[in-house]
């Protein structure tokens, strides 16, 4: 049970395109996001947000590939972008989340005691906070929101709930034999913590960084559509508040609306697939035959 | 957990559907839906902050008489007629008798003066109360029906601001409100007023009203309205209202761009269209007392850097037309436009010329630097925020005058804010740029440049930080205001105030505080499936805005199918 953190992630990176499909199908399709976010300029090379480049509400073409909207923007060109800034968004508020989560669960679940009474209370204060309500008063609030900056105000919230998940792991994993030997080995707490713990949490680690990436997403996309989000962007939210600020699918301008919808529908998936194709490497009792890697 | 929370949110928003009293028969009830949130639902007393006259309030909260912009005329309604003294120092007010108050009280010259001197007594705390103050020296009944007004010196058009003016103070009844703290009374859940609707139930969602059969104006000037029960319901999103529309769930509406009213025309035969001319235009504010927007040249130089052609297209589809003043060409301001030709060709508002732009900064010693962005000779960079309300057209043009701004070299970008916050920026003049409306106290710029030119006078200029009302971005020009302190004295046909209101025209276009880069037309539609007799753009009886107090004419004259 000495597993490095390095042998860890290679017997996972295996086990993924080996054993599981779904791991691999989540991988592929955020694989794929990832790629169109970072070629975003070759595939769209024009300021995308600019109004009247195009005709308005003009249907697919060889020229616009995914139409035009109202206020006559290349859909496609808005598209790749969006992904783009939608993804930034989702990764370092997720980064973020799961630095401070982890680092605040490791440190509370391994010291225990005072330390870690006074890290749950916060951890818990965090966690009853109405997040939705204070996001609005603090997006609105904010005099010049950008994307560094909602990622800060969205990684306030996105940190607790890791927090909880890894302490409980913690608090499980320092009473197990292997621990102990390690501690009577004299090996110090940072050793321990880094070679011994860490490394049989990293499927925790992976599904948890999924639901962040997910959920700041999706925060994004709701300041967006309440007109609070960083608007000089594009992003996913972006679009979607447009065309629904503009009525398009009661308009039946569906190649406005549809395609960021279905790219946000794509990276959830993508995402709880790698969720759940974790889950099954890692936890017996959702595989079906086969064993850990480890 | 946060996804959990979103999802949360978004399913109530979802299914959230405005409260109906199930006791409001449909086919009895007029449904109108208000453009803003209810933020206050339990405030009724228009004095105060916070209050939102959509909820019905202003329509109930009758007026001495109203401008009717369309025809031109004052219609005298709790008032007969005003008349100003041999100097214009002085006005008498004639009240119509019969009015009573919704509990049957007489309404009489006791409430007008009631209603003067305590916003006298309560100044600045109560809206139109700084005005009332300043101008009335001696308010008093000469008779039951009859009250005096002193001004504190002659002005030719005081009654702007408190008789005529689209929002003025409304008369309260002195029995109830003498016995209140004015400045904290809400007026609720009985607010008493003159007008045909008493309340029934207030929510943040909705608010209803029924009619009364006791009000006044049914006998004295066989004034009644035809819905029994009126229910006003906040906005939702685009799709929603469009929604509602297409499927008869509501009357009345205000707010759909060109491409979703004509969806809404096309699926529901019922719905009758009005694109009205709106009374204040879409401006851009500048903060005049941050440099180097302080030089009057930059603000040229930003004006020529507009493409207000684009603009029309971002903000309305290309519906309505640029704008050489900021006022609405209702046939009261178009004459101006021929008779000042030669100043609005010196000093063109339309004109979009990016060159030009980049010259004035250039001549005013203003350098590219690095990035691509100038940088004055002061060392500013010109980094400019533009703000903007959230409502329909004012985000699209921030963004479109950002666009512009950016292809000369300015680090422009812009920002939604929600109204709250939007308006406190404003009042305090904390912002570069501010993409909102402009409108005069009371919009008397609709009818005369006056009222418009005179809200710029430095004596309302407050120091900054402060919340201000008037001259909210602290012009000051002891020229102008000897110019208007001038016209103040003049009749409107004195041909000396056509000369001296050139003058300060002039100057305003000169110094360019605010431009009114586009007249602003509003989409109303009406659903005709149970009730006939909306205004119209064939019978323009009324305006058509259903926020304003004047809806009260829609009230009455709308009736069953």
């Amino acid at each position: 049970m000495t597993a490095s953190l390095a042998s860890s992630a290679k017997e996972v990176f295996n086990f993924v395109f080996r054993r599981n499909a779904k791991l691999t199908t989540g991988f592929v399709i955020i694989f794929v996001l990832v790629l169109i976010a970072v070629i975003a300029d070759l595939l769209a090379p024009y300021d995308v947000a600019s109004i009247g480049l195009h005709g308005p509400d003009l249907p697919p073409s060889f020229q616009n590939l995914l139409g035009t909207d109202t206020l006559g923007r290349d859909v496609f060109d808005q598209l790749v972008h969006a992904v783009r800034q939608s993804l930034i968004i989702g990764f370092f508020t997720g980064l973020v989340g799961l630095v401070v989560g982890l680092s605040v669960g490791i440190f509370s679940g391994y010291r225990g005691g005072l330390v870690d009474d006074s890290l749950r209370s916060v951890t818990d204060v965090f966690l009853v906070i109405p997040t939705i309500p204070l996001l609005v008063v603090l997006s609105s609030y904010v005099r010049f929101l950008t994307i560094p900056a909602l990622v800060l105000i969205l990684a306030v919230f996105a940190w607790p709930f890791p927090a909880r998940t890894f302490r409980s792991q913690v608090l499980s994993l320092r009473k197990r034999e292997f621990i102990n030997l390690a501690k009577l080995s004299g090996m110090s707490d940072m050793k321990i913590v880094f070679r011994e713990i860490l490394p049989n949490m990293l499927p925790y680690v992976g599904t948890t960084f999924a639901n962040s990436v997910s959920g700041a997403i999706l925060a994004e996309v709701f300041l967006e559509i309440l007109g609070l989000g960083p608007q000089n962007t594009t992003t996913l939210g972006v679009m979607v508040y447009w065309a629904m600020w503009r009525g398009a699918m009661i308009r039946g301008i569906l190649w406005w609306v549809l395609p960021p919808m279905i790219i946000l529908v794509l990276i959830f998936i993508g995402l709880q697939l790698i969720n759940i194709g974790l889950d099954e490497v890692y936890n017996p009792r959702v595989r079906k035959g086969g064993s850990t890697p480890a | 957990m946060l996804a959990h929370s979103v999802l949360a949110v978004f399913a109530l928003a979802i299914l959230a559907e405005p409260v109906v009293a199930q006791n409001m028969p449909r086919e009895d009830t007029l449904i109108v839906r208000a453009g803003r949130k209810f933020g206050a639902p339990e405030l009724y007393n228009p004095y105060l902050a916070g209050h939102r006259g959509e909820t019905g309030n202003w329509w109930m909260a009758e007026n001495l008489f109203y401008m009717n912009l369309y025809q031109g005329e004052i219609e005298p309604w709790l008032g007969t007629s005003f008349e100003y003294g041999p100097n214009h120092d002085s006005i008498t007010i004639k009240l119509r008798e019969g009015v009573k108050w919704s509990d049957g009280e007489e309404f009489n010259a006791d409430d007008v003066v009631f209603t003067y001197n305590m916003l006298k007594e309560n100044a600045p705390t109560l809206r139109w109360s700084v005005w009332i103050k300043e101008w009335m020296t001696e308010v008093r009944a000469e008779d039951s029906h009859t009250v005096f007004i002193q001004l504190k010196e002659p002005h030719t058009r005081a009654h702007y601001s408190f008789l005529i003016g689209l929002w003025v103070p409304p008369i309260v009844p002195e029995h109830i409100w003498s016995q209140e703290d004015p400045t904290t009374f809400k007026n609720w859940p009985d607010p008493v007023w003159t007008g045909p609707y008493k309340l029934v139930d207030t929510s943040a969602e909705a608010v209803s009203w029924e009619r009364r059969d006791d009000y006044w104006a049914k006998d004295v000037m066989g004034e009644f309205p035809g819905a029994k029960f009126l229910l006003v319901t906040g906005p939702g999103p685009a799709e929603k209202m469009m929604i509602e529309q297409i499927e008869s769930r509501m009357d009345v509406w205000s707010g759909f761009t060109k491409s979703q009213y004509e969806t809404v025309v096309k699926r529901n035969d019922t719905i009758d269209l009005w694109v009205a001319l709106d009374p204040c235009t879409r401006a851009l504010w500048f903060n005049i007392q941050r440099p180097p927007l302080d030089q009057a040249e930059v603000r040229w130089a930003v004006s020529y850097a507009i493409n207000k052609n684009k603009l029309n297209f971002a903000a309305f589809e290309g519906v309505t037309r640029t704008s050489k003043l900021p006022y609405p060409y209702y046939g009261t301001i178009t004459p101006y436009l021929e008779d000042w030709k030669e100043m609005l060709e010196k000093y063109n508002t339309e004109e979009y010329d990016p060159d030009r732009a980049v010259a004035i900064l250039e001549d005013l010693g203003f350098e590219k630097g690095r990035d691509g962005i100038y940088v004055s000779p002061d060392g500013i960079r010109l980094s400019w925020v533009i703000i903007s309300p959230p409502w329909s057209g004012h985000r699209e043009m921030a963004q479109s005058i950002s666009e512009d701004l950016k292809a000369i070299g300015v680090d422009a970008s812009w920002k939604v804010l929600e109204p709250a916050p939007h308006g406190e920026a404003w009042r305090r003049n904390d912002y570069d740029m501010n993409v909102a409306w402009a409108c005069a106290e009371g919009l008397g710029q609709a009818w005369d440049p006056y009222a418009w030119l005179e809200g710029f006078h430095s004596k309302y200029a407050l120091p900054e930080g402060e919340s201000a009302d008037q001259n909210r971005i602290r012009y000051q020009n002891p020229e102008y205001d000897a110019l208007l302190d001038e016209l103040t004295g003049l009749l409107p046909d004195d041909p000396r105030a056509d000369e001296v209101l050139a003058q300060a025209q002039e100057i305003y276009m000169r110094d360019l505080p605010v431009i009114g880069t586009l007249q602003t037309v509003t989409s109303n539609t009406y659903d005709t499936l149970h009730w006939k007799g909306f205004p119209s753009e064939e019978d323009p009886y009324i305006t058509p805005f259903h926020w304003w107090p004047h809806f009260l004419f829609t009230l009455l004259n709308v009736e069953p199918q």
